[in-house]
C-alpha cells in the first residue's frame, strides 16, 4: 500500500488488525498475563521442591542426580523472569528467557505425551495436578505466542527499564 | 535479515546470564536456609526385584538399605492368594474408591501423616505390598520409604501397580476402605 489510502475494506481491516496488534496496551496486557502465569506457577514449585523434583523425575529425561538441581533453579528463574516481564524490567532479555523456557516445556510435555507417559505435568507445581496431554501443549504454545509477541514488540508502555528502546 | 540482525543486537546476553545466575543463586540460597531443603544431588532408592526368593524368606531389612524390595505381577498374585500380606494402595481416595486390588487398604501418599493412628495401629511386623497406578508412579516408593521410617519391617512394592493387576483380570474391589 505504501502510505496510500486503503482502497478496499479488507485493506482497512488489515490496518485495523495491525494497529490493534501493535497497540502498546495489548503488550502491557500480555506482560501481565505472562508474568502472572510464571510467578504463580513458580511459587508452588518453590514451596514444595520435592514434589516438583518428583514431577521432573517422572518425565524420565533428566538423569536422577541432576533432577534436584533443576528443581532448585528453574522455579526461581521462572519467578524472576515472571516479575521482570510483569514490571517490564529488561523486557527483551526476560521475554527471551521466558520463550526459551516455554519451548523447552513444550518439548518435554510433547515427548512425554508421545511416549504415552501417564504423568502429571508439574507445570504449576502440584497446584493443578493436570496430566500431560494435548491441552497442556496448546496452553504452552499460546503462552509462547504471547512471549514471542512480547519479544518482537518495539513500543512498550510502563516499562521499568527496557534495553529495546535504549539500544535500537 | 536486517530485522533479525537488529533483534539479535537488541538482546543483551550479559543481562540474560545475570538473570540466570542470580535466579540460580537465590534458588540455592533459599534451599540451603529452608527447613525442608532437598539435597543437591538426588539419590533415588532403586528397586531390587525379589521374585526369586521364597515368600517366607522375604524380609526388607533395615530402613537404611538403599534398595527397596520390588515384586512383579505373579509374585504379587501368589501373595494375594496366600493372604500372608496386606496390599496398601498409595493412590488417592478417589482412585481407590473407583477400583483397587481386592482387600487392599488405602493410605494416600499425598496426604501421608506419620502420626495418623490408623497407620500406627497397623502391625509393623506384618508384610505389606504397596502399589500405585502403574510403573510410572512414584507414590508407592515414597510411601514405602515413609512406612519404613516408622519401623514397618516388611514392605514390598508391587511395581506393575493397579493398571497391570486390572488388565491381568485379577480380583478387584470397589468403594471405600471397608471391604
Amino acid at each position: 500500500m505504501n502510505g496510500k489510502a486503503p482502497a478496499t475494506l479488507s485493506d482497512l481491516e488489515g490496518m485495523m488488525i495491525k494497529s490493534i496488534l501493535n497497540n502498546p496496551y495489548l503488550t502491557l496486557l500480555i506482560r501481565i498475563i505472562l508474568g502472572l502465569v510464571f510467578i504463580i506457577s513458580s511459587i508452588e514449585k518453590i514451596i514444595d521442591p520435592e514434589s516438583f523434583a518428583v514431577s521432573i523425575t517422572n518425565y524420565r529425561i533428566f538423569p536422577i542426580f541432576a533432577v534436584n538441581f533443576v528443581a532448585i533453579i528453574v522455579p526461581w528463574v521462572e519467578l524472576i523472569t515472571g516479575l521482570f516481564v510483569l514490571f517490564g524490567f529488561v523486557i527483551k532479555e526476560s521475554s527471551f528467557i521466558v520463550n526459551i523456557m516455554l519451548i523447552i516445556f513444550i518439548i518435554l510435555i510433547a515427548s512425554a505425551f508421545i511416549r504415552g507417559l501417564d504423568i502429571e505435568c508439574g507445570c504449576f507445581g502440584t497446584l493443578d495436578g493436570q496430566k500431560v496431554g494435548l491441552q497442556k501443549i496448546i496452553e504452552n504454545v499460546v503462552l509462547l505466542i504471547l512471549g514471542l509477541k512480547l519479544f518482537y514488540q518495539k513500543n512498550h508502555k510502563l516499562l521499568l527499564k527496557g534495553t529495546v528502546d535504549e539500544n535500537s | 535479515m536486517r530485522r533479525k540482525y537488529r533483534t539479535m543486537k537488541a538482546i543483551n546476553f550479559k543481562n540474560i546470564a545475570i538473570i540466570i545466575i542470580v535466579s540460580s543463586a537465590l534458588g540455592f540460597i533459599y534451599n540451603a536456609i529452608r527447613k525442608d531443603s532437598i539435597p543437591l544431588l538426588r539419590v533415588q532408592k532403586g528397586i531390587e526385584f525379589i521374585d526369586e526368593i521364597p515368600i517366607d524368606e522375604i524380609s526388607t531389612g533395615a530402613a537404611l538399605d538403599l534398595q527397596l524390595k520390588g515384586i512383579k505381577l505373579e509374585t504379587a498374585y501368589r501373595l494375594f492368594l496366600s493372604e500372608n500380606a496386606t496390599f496398601i494402595d498409595a493412590r488417592d481416595q478417589w482412585d481407590f474408591a473407583e477400583a483397587h486390588i481386592r482387600g487392599a487398604i488405602n493410605i494416600p501418599e499425598f496426604s501421608f501423616d506419620p502420626n495418623d493412628s490408623n497407620i500406627n495401629d497397623l502391625d509393623k511386623q506384618a508384610s505389606y505390598i504397596i502399589y500405585c497406578s502403574g510403573d510410572d508412579c512414584d507414590t508407592s516408593k515414597r510411601l514405602a520409604e515413609e512406612l519404613m521410617k516408622l519401623n514397618f519391617e516388611n514392605i514390598l512394592i508391587y511395581v506393575g501397580g493397579f493398571l497391570e493387576w486390572q488388565s491381568a483380570g485379577y480380583p478387584i474391589g470397589f468403594g471405600g476402605n471397608d471391604d
